[in-house]
């Protein structure tokens, strides 16, 4: 596979943006290609390192190009891409971003002009194209979708990726069944072992403290407690025959049961 | 030539009984498409967690028939079958809004909010009298068991 390169260029006119040069934007983008290249390797136990260098820098523009892992760095950078087109349209986190790079990508984003002439111009070559065009908008979408302000209690179903218990830090990724996003979970030292035993089963739920942007999408839990969940795959007309219980309801029709199971009867 | 995406479908607890107690018949081949359909993937079923207390709260059977009761809670509970949709802040703030709207029952609004909260392609309900079948809400097209899937949907079948 080919390296792999992005090109970036800043139409945000410099005297309007002093603190912004192609060199400072460079580094905020490795780093974030750092965090994107580590999410993207979820079910690895191990994350490999893309190393990146700068292609060439002319003006407002410079590219940066992959010298290793292409193929973790093509992921890396199409999530990174397609990740900053979705924040310019919703206030919703990038699907496959966690936290981190949202809050990262925010104050990128917010460092940029305000209109469609002054912003900062993103794309990928490689086996897909893939272009963006991030503006301040973005930043305060990001800036929304990073701000957890409402908790509830409750559960997520869904697939552990990387279980990683480093001293303090004890975290796992979770993708939800439900949306399919990524959502962080922290969790006590108490949990850890389950955690890890759980990380081989298909589905778990996780059961906790949830934290949700304004838009609804819960990103973090904090961890209570974890159940692993059947993982057969059930064949749904064998396993409830038409009619296979009919006295289940007592010999009421499923109208008058429901309305009595619901205390309308 | 790429494997086509599931149709998202939501179900109701009336369809459920309906296909478990065998009542409303005149539903059992569209119900038995749906399942044909999820078993095939060609469907991926969704259901709000209200689906547990409405369709295994009665306990009328008397005695309950405990194999038969713990063959619905494994189906409901497994998420390769069914993914549920919890009734969270969400759901609960949608339900409000469509029970004002369309000036349905708490717990059916429930259902169609967490159909739509899960962006489903149609909620699918046996219910003709609280529903209006056909309708369009939020995106969600509400529709009768063995409606319309999709160009690769299966012709209507018997009840098995």
């Amino acid at each position: 596979m080919e390296a792999v390169q992005i090109d970036y260029e800043l139409e945000t006119p410099l005297d309007q943006m002093p603190a912004l040069t192609p060199f400072e934007t460079g580094t905020d983008l490795l780093h974030l290609l750092a965090i994107t290249a580590d999410l993207e390797q979820f079910r690895d136990a191990k994350a490999r390192k893309v190393d990146w260098r700068v292609h060439s820098v002319s003006g407002t523009s410079a590219a940066l190009r992959s010298i290793s892992e292409p193929d973790v760095a093509s992921r890396a950078a199409l999530s990174l891409v397609r990740g900053f087109n979705e924040a310019e349209e919703t206030e919703q986190l990038p699907r496959g971003w966690n936290l981190r790079v949202g809050q990262r990508a925010a104050r990128v984003a917010s460092r940029l002009g305000d209109d469609d002439n002054t912003g900062l111009r993103l794309s990928v070559h490689g086996p897909d194209d893939v272009r963006a065009h991030v503006t301040r908008r973005a930043g305060r979408h990001l800036k929304s979708a990073t701000d957890l302000r409402i908790t509830s209690y409750g559960s997520v179903v869904g697939v552990l990726g990387r279980v990683t218990a480093k001293g303090k830090q004890r975290t796992a990724a979770l993708w939800s069944d439900l949306t399919g996003r990524r959502i962080d979970v922290r969790f006590g030292e108490q949990h850890v072992e389950e955690m890890r035993n759980a990380w081989a089963h298909s589905h778990v739920e996780v059961t906790g403290v949830l934290h949700e942007n304004v838009s609804g999408q819960v990103l973090r839990v904090n961890l209570d407690s974890l159940r692993v969940l059947d993982r057969e795959r059930v064949n749904l007309s064998e396993a409830l025959p038409h009619g296979f219980y009919p006295e289940m309801t007592g010999g009421l029709g499923a109208r008058e049961y429901l309305r009595l199971v619901r205390g309308e009867g | 030539m790429a494997k086509a995406e599931p149709k998202k479908v939501a179900i109701d607890s009336g369809l459920l009984i309906a296909r478990i107690t065998g009542d409303r018949p005149e539903h059992a081949p569209g119900i038995a498409t749906l399942f044909h359909e999820a078993d095939s993937q060609k469907v991926k079923l969704f259901g709000s967690t209200l689906l547990f207390p409405e369709v295994l709260g009665g306990g009328y059977d008397d005695p309950v028939d405990p194999a038969k009761e713990n063959a619905i809670f494994r189906v409901l509970d497994n998420p390769s079958v069914i993914t549920m949709v919890q009734v969270t802040r969400q759901v609960a703030v949608l339900a409000r809004d469509l029970r004002r709207e369309l000036h349905l029952k708490t717990a059916d609004a429930t259902h169609l909010a967490s159909a739509v909260f899960a962006g489903v392609d149609m909620f699918m309900t046996i219910d003709e009298n609280d529903f209006t079948i056909g309708s369009t809400v939020r995106g969600v097209e509400i529709a009768l068991p063995g409606s319309a899937l999709g160009e690769d949907a299966l012709p209507l079948i018997g009840p098995g």
